[in-house]
């Protein structure tokens, strides 16, 4: 079985509209996984008029892949890494090591990890980015 | 300005937006997770998720909304109403970012907003407020001579009261202590604060409120009145321009004492002064102001033919007011319906839930101000009201005709909401010719 550039094209529309980040289906022999990238690396630089709605990612997905665990935005602000951009793939880590915080105004929110485990994806997120509240900033695979 | 951040949600988000798109200004709207489908979000030229559902974690996180409209360049914030409008601490945090809050300044808010305050600025200036103790009491001895100052009935009530604790309706003299010590007991439990104060009571009075807007100009205006008497525990149903008991020269004398206070405290942006309005003698009160837009504006925009946000976008922007000086009531009658999703029948209890479908008549004597569409699936966690039926009519027989066509038309499936209700007000005789009160609905109507 193949598919043609239109089923892809339907599977994004499909994942585009729905508001998980990760999606599967199985036909036959052939599986398709569908993950939504980081959205733009800025959503807040970007000109104006741009698509109105980022759909934040949400941790419905982590309960079908309940082997890793995706850490989100908790509050809308300004990013700063703990560590500066040094948040690496395959970085090991401990449960409750704070990872960076999200800043607001005079208000500050600190993003913990939530287990031990090794992170296996990034988002595209420097120091100082707007990110939204809710948004994929990283997946963390704990550690069996 | 060119770019506002609209900091509400609903059918004022969308109307902010329309009214944004119309001045050539481009919008970034908020919303919460509850909100990720509500129209606001597709209709602004960016969107941004601010929080969870809960308000105080997203539309009233002022920090987040300082935050996003730094991030995504704007440099003005439109409050509407509800959430952070009357909020003097939010407005300041706006001047400090360098934003423009589409309101009044701090200040005023902060002065109107204190209703004691407000109160005494406009006692000031002549305009009648309602007769009342000049200080809080606690003990029935000093409070009883000011009582028979002030006279009978009257209105006993905590300073820090709400929701009807704490308040009594003292008919005489006779029973005026007693009610004081229970009042008092009472104040005391409910908010570890039994001062009170005093105030004479109006059985039969109707709500009449003054549109207001001023400019940086100098420039001060007033687009009539709103008679908003319909109400159900103080919150407003139905709405009304012009006001169909108010004689000529009480509506100019009402309109010269709302353009008294607004000159006074050079108010500028949109603002409401609201009075009640005794028809037994014929005198009216300044009760407080509000210093936002309000709900029912559409019945003023629909009466003078100005677009009320727009004007706000042009005081905010330092333009000058492009309101007339309204001398002549201009003609017609026009009457709002707040549409919500209650159930009339289970004692207004909010009802959310998935709109199934939206059916509405609609022309040149109807207008609907809504954010719901079929699939729309209402959020418990905020306010009710799922839209604003307007009708017209050149007199108020017509008006009355149209807004029956009207509600039986609209039919919103899937939710209970407050139709039925009002086709129920519309029908009733005393409705029909205006003999109402503040507390006609729960006396007549929904006994």
């Amino acid at each position: 079985m193949s598919l043609t550039f239109e089923d892809v094209g339907n599977l994004a529309r499909i994942l585009e509209a729905n508001r998980y980040g990760y999606m599967s289906a199985e036909f036959g022999d052939l599986k398709i996984e569908v993950e939504r990238e980081a959205p733009e690396k800025s959503t807040a630089q970007s000109a104006l008029p741009v698509r109105p709605h980022i759909t934040p990612a949400t941790s419905s997905d982590g309960e079908k892949r309940a082997d890793t665990q995706r850490v989100h935005s908790p509050a809308a602000g300004r990013i700063y890494w703990e560590n500066g951009r040094n948040m690496v793939d395959s970085l090991q880590m401990r449960k409750d090591t704070v990872l960076g915080r999200i800043e607001a105004a005079s208000t500050s929110v600190t993003i913990i990890a939530g287990s031990n485990g090794r992170v296996t994806h990034l988002g595209g997120f420097d120091d100082g980015d707007f990110v939204e509240y809710g948004q994929w900033l990283l997946t963390i695979q704990p550690e069996s | 300005m060119k770019r506002v951040l609209i900091a509400n949600r609903g059918e004022i988000a969308l109307r902010a937006i329309k009214a944004c798109r119309k001045n050539g200004l481009e919008t970034v709207a908020v919303y919460s997770t509850a909100d990720e489908a509500s129209p606001h979000v597709f209709a602004a030229n960016k969107a941004v998720c601010i929080g969870p559902a809960a308000p105080h974690a997203s539309y009233l996180s002022q920090s987040a909304l300082l935050e996003v409209a730094a991030a995504t360049e704007c440099d003005a914030i439109y409050p509407g109403y509800g959430f952070l409008a009357e909020n003097a601490e939010f407005a300041e945090a706006c001047e400090r970012h360098q934003l423009i809050f589409i309101g009044p300044s701090a200040e005023v808010i902060r002065t109107m907003g204190d209703k004691a305050t407000a109160r005494e600025t406009v006692a000031l200036l002549g305009v009648p407020v309602v007769p009342g103790s000049p200080g809080v009491f606690t003990d029935v001895a000093e409070a009883q001579p000011i009582a028979e100052q002030i006279g009978f009935p009257l209105l006993i009530k905590a300073t820090a009261g709400g929701g009807g604790r704490g308040m009594r309706v003292a008919r005489n003299l006779a029973e005026f202590n007693s009610l004081f010590m229970q009042a008092n007991a009472e104040a005391e439990a409910a908010f570890g604060n039994g001062e009170l104060y005093l105030e004479r009571f109006f059985d039969r009075v109707r709500h009449i409120e003054i549109q207001v807007f001023g400019d940086s100009f100098g420039n001060y205006r007033h687009l009539w009145e709103r008679d908003c008497s319909i109400q159900r525990r103080h919150q407003k149903l139905i709405e009304e321009a012009p006001s169909p008991v108010l004689d000529e020269a009480t509506r100019g004398r009402m309109v010269e004492a709302a353009l008294t206070i607004v000159k006074a405290i050079d108010y500028q942006n949109a603002g409401t002064i609201e009075f009640i309005y005794d028809m037994d003698s014929a005198e009216f009160f300044f009760i407080e102001m509000n210093t936002r837009i309000q709900v029912e504006h559409p019945v003023t925009e629909m009466l003078t033919g100005i677009d009320l946000i727009s004007e706000q976008l042009r005081v905010a922007a330092g333009l000058p007011l492009e309101i007339p000086k309204f001398t002549q009531l201009p003609d017609g009658c026009f009457i709002e319906f707040r549409i919500c999703a209650e159930d009339p029948s289970a004692n207004f209890a909010p009802m959310p839930g998935r709109v199934q479908a939206v059916n509405r008549l609609s022309g040149p004597s109807v207008r609907f101000d809504t954010h719901i569409y079929p699939g729309y699936e209402i959020p418990p966690f905020y306010d009710s009201m799922i839209g604003k039926l307007i009708v017209s009519g050149k007199n108020r027989t017509e008006a009355l005709a149209n807004a029956a066509e009207a509600l039986q038309a609209l039919n919103i499936k899937g939710i209970p909401t407050t139709v039925p209700f009002h086709l129920r007000a519309l029908n009733h005789p005393q409705f029909k010719t205006s003999d109402i009160h503040t507390r006609w609905v729960e006396q007549e109507l929904m006994v």
